[in-house]
């Protein structure tokens, strides 16, 4: 017993040597090699079948990269073709139709045609259809196919939105063999195969040899999943990824400047951070109670401590990349005065209680802290409860409409149509905006650019909301990797500008 | 002995049916179910409805624990509505890496604590040891986790940050698991010590070790002879504790070290309602800590035999 501690020891020694012996480790392995791309950043999804969840992470990683829509948006927001070539839009702006690109195959090695785009199209729109977007298509009529590399679409009324949509998920050409497998193995006609999938670990693309556009650096890219923002942060820091897509919080970006080893991407995303009104209740529906919260909140201050001061400033529900964005951030200006004023007006300057309940997602509880501050400078009592999210902020908040006010990001895109929708969680119903959106969707490219702006103004002087917020897509990327694509645009994350050398 | 066993099994036949009521009850109380969260803020209520039906949440609760309860029984757990995968596959693949961790965890624990807590009961180095013990209290796993993480991985870069492989590969499961299961073992063997040091402190005190010691054994021959035996029941129940312990503090390594075990599937279940998995995963963890303890009673009946008499 007496000599057993020292040679236990010396066995430790031994066994922690070896473990540690070769420090280009395989965790390395593929951070030096041009053929592999390794990213961090986006979140696991429970499936890969992006027609049966909103799940945002799916489009991340696929679209784009493995599927493929009709037409695409590039990194200004701008219509571009996809796998069509280009398209007729008929006068009277009801009737498209699209030349399909030839002698292009699926992964599989299907070759796409025409009845890829109808089978596509009428499973998203069909009567037993349970795809999160089956709004988006709710103007289509009838998909046929002319030829094998022609398709037309009749719409019941004239839609711009539905065109831009088809750059979303809603719009991914599927392979009609490979539907039965959508939730693990997906196939599409983009620049990369799905390669496999290791349940809580990563999934793996593969480069499309056989694809019609520009090849690929990349013969492997790898997305691995952290549900840990530090170990995200050190698995950079310890050289196992290439790129983090998506950091959690730009709190964590000042270890990532020193030394020179990364680089640092900032751009525009669609996630507008809202402070939500619930205007079911007559305070709220008040426009002049809602005015008297927007201007009691000083947002420049909030972004800067909430969000590091990343991020942009927007005063209604569109971003940059949107093409009828403009700055409306100082339309209603941050002025407790004001704010006092129009309280007294709409007759609550004695005080006002409200229910505040809010996601418990870091940047949400952080802002909302400050809100309810803020606005109890102006009399306002805020009672501030946090709420699970998803499941239970969607149903007693989203569903069931339990709330007086909540901050959420809306990520998905052209999601200010969501104003004209009197049943929406917001219970906003305000004629003018409806009018409007119905007018941009139907006119020309000029009537609906300026159309969007009309609408994007009414809902500002309006208070619809308080738009706190656009979320920044904060990227970090090692010295050797360039090209990632600033914008979120579509929702897809586009891998193709991205090289390694 | 027969008697003994008998009792023990049935109380656990009981507390398993108990713990299922228990479960299910909490996953139906649970606000938000899963077609609301699978289809999101675009969906259309008709279709929430129709997938609500067709994954039978809209049948009465009675009816679905029944469904749920004898399935089990003969072994099917269900399928998956989110994943569309049966249940207990999903399961076990993740079993492989919680288990991995948790018995290396209580492996290098064991390892750490029983030496040390044998030489913390000597007058000399006591102090040194309870130091040890007293750190490894008050560092909570996450941090011990991060803190190896950092040294090891982003300063060091001997050891992956992260990451799981396969019992396959040796080489490299041995590589993934030091760091977790260090994390683990360093806290919990901390734990450990007192209870051993403590034991062998009460031990060494009775009567037989003084006859023992005065018909001239040393002190360590008399505690390796006479000692340690009895020293060990009161541990073994102790690590069977700890094993539940482990369990929990496993969830957090898991999310440290990004190793796709049961506890992280167990929260994106949650969060996404996948309330079959959810289920599911409650139930076989139940199990595992009530089969632990099983086993950890059927040790201490064999190593003290005083147990075995009716109480």
């Amino acid at each position: 017993m007496r000599s057993a501690a020292p040679r236990l020891a010396a066995l430790a020694a031994v066994a922690g040597l070896l473990l540690t012996a070769c420090s280009q480790s395989a965790a390395d392995q593929g951070r030096g090699d041009p053929g592999t791309l390794l990213v961090g950043g986006e979140v696991e999804p429970q499936t890969l079948d992006l027609t049966v969840t909103s799940n945002a992470s799916i489009p991340s990683m696929l679209l784009g990269n493995v599927y493929e829509t009709l037409v695409d948006r590039d990194q200004k927001g701008t219509v571009t073709p996809g796998l069509a070539s280009s398209w007729d839009i008929d006068r009277d702006r009801r009737r498209y139709v699209f030349h399909l690109r030839q002698g292009v195959r699926f992964g599989n090695g299907d070759p796409f045609t025409a009845r890829d785009v109808v089978f596509s199209f009428d499973r998203v729109r069909a009567a037993a259809s349970r795809h999160p977007f089956k709004q988006q298509f709710a103007a289509v009529s009838d998909v046929k196919a002319r030829d094998d590399h022609t398709v037309e679409v009749d719409l019941k009324r004239p839609s711009n939105l539905w065109l831009l949509n088809l750059s979303g998920p809603v719009g991914v050409i599927l392979n009609q063999r490979a539907v039965g497998s959508l939730a693990d193995r997906p196939v599409g006609t983009g620049p990369f195969t799905f390669g496999r999938w290791d349940r809580g670990n990563q999934i793996v693309l593969a480069r499309n040899d056989a694809y019609w556009g520009a090849k690929t650096q990349f013969k492997t890219v790898t997305f691995r999943f952290y549900n840990d923002p530090n170990a995200l942060g050190n698995a950079m820091l310890a050289g196992e990824l290439d790129l983090i897509t998506n950091v959690p919080a730009p709190q964590s970006l000042p270890q990532f400047r020193d030394g020179g080893r990364f680089r640092i991407t900032t751009g525009h995303t669609n996630g507008e951070v809202v402070l939500g009104f619930n205007d079911a209740r007559p305070a709220l529906r008040d426009r002049r109670v809602r005015q008297a919260i927007t201007q009691a909140i000083d947002r420049a201050a909030l972004l800067k401590t909430v969000w590091a001061g990343y991020g942009t400033l927007i005063g209604s529900m569109v971003p940059p990349t949107d093409p009828w964005y403009e700055d409306l951030s100082k339309r209603v200006p941050y002025d407790p005065a004001a704010s006092r004023r129009l309280l007294d007006a709409a007759g609550y300057g004695g005080g006002l209680k409200l229910r505040f309940r809010v996601p418990n997602r870091p940047y949400a509880t952080q802002a909302a802290q400050f809100v309810a501050d803020q606005l109890g400078r102006i009399g306002v009592r805020v009672q501030m409860e946090q709420v699970e999210f998803p499941g239970r902020w969607l149903d007693e908040v989203f569903t069931k409409g339990d709330y007086d006010m909540t901050v959420i990001m809306h990520s998905e895109p052209l999601d200010i149509v969501q104003y004209g929708n009197p049943s929406y969680y917001w219970h906003y119903d305000n004629p003018k905006v409806q009018r409007e959106l119905a007018a941009a969707d139907a006119g020309t490219p000029a009537e609906e650019v300026a159309g969007m702006r009309e609408v994007a103004r009414t809902i500002a002087d309006d208070a619809a909301s308080c738009w706190l917020w656009l979320m920044p897509s904060i990227q970090v990327s090692a010295r050797n990797v360039t090209g990632v694509p600033p914008n979120v645009v579509t929702g897809g994350y586009d891998l193709s500008s991205i090289r390694k050398s | 002995m027969v008697w003994a066993v008998l009792r023990r099994t049935l109380v656990m036949a009981v507390t398993v049916f108990a713990a299922s009521v228990v479960v299910f009850a909490a996953c139906s109380a649970l606000p938000g179910d899963t077609a609301t969260v699978l289809l999101g803020e675009r969906a259309d209520p008709a279709s929430v409805a129709a997938l609500r039906h067709e994954i039978g949440t809209d049948r009465p609760l009675a009816v679905q624990y029944a469904d749920w309860a004898t399935g089990m029984l003969g072994g099917d757990f269900g399928t998956s509505v989110v994943t569309r995968r049966p249940v207990w596959p999903q399961i076990a693949d993740r079993l492989q890496v919680t288990a991995s961790l948790v018995v290396t965890g209580m492996a290098l624990a064991v390892l750490l604590a029983v030496p040390l807590g044998v030489l913390a009961s000597r007058r000399r180095i006591g102090p040194l040891v309870s130091v040890f013990g007293q750190l490894g209290m008050a560092v909570p796993v996450f941090v011990a986790g991060i803190l190896l993480s950092y040294v090891f991985a982003v300063r060091l870069r001997v050891l992956p940050a992260g990451g799981y492989a396969p019992l396959g590969d040796p080489y490299q499961w041995v590589r993934h698991m030091a760091l977790p299961a260090l994390s683990l073992g360093l806290v919990q063997g901390a734990v450990l010590v007192r209870y051993v040091r403590g034991e062998v402190l009460e031990v060494m005190e009775k009567e037989y070790i003084r006859t023992a010691l005065a018909t001239g054994r040393t002190w360590w021959g008399a505690l390796w002879h006479h000692g340690l035996r009895n020293a060990v029941v009161p541990v073994l129940t102790v690590i069977g504790v700890q094993f539940v312990v482990l369990l929990s503090g496993a969830v957090i390594v898991e999310a440290v070290f990004t190793l796709p075990g049961v506890g992280q599937m167990l929260l994106r279940a949650v969060e996404g309602r996948d309330l079959l998995l959810v289920q599911g995963v409650v139930m076989i963890l139940i199990a595992l800590v009530l089969v632990i303890n099983y086993l950890v009673d059927l040790l201490c009946l064999a190593v003290d035999p005083r147990l075995r008499r009716p109480a």
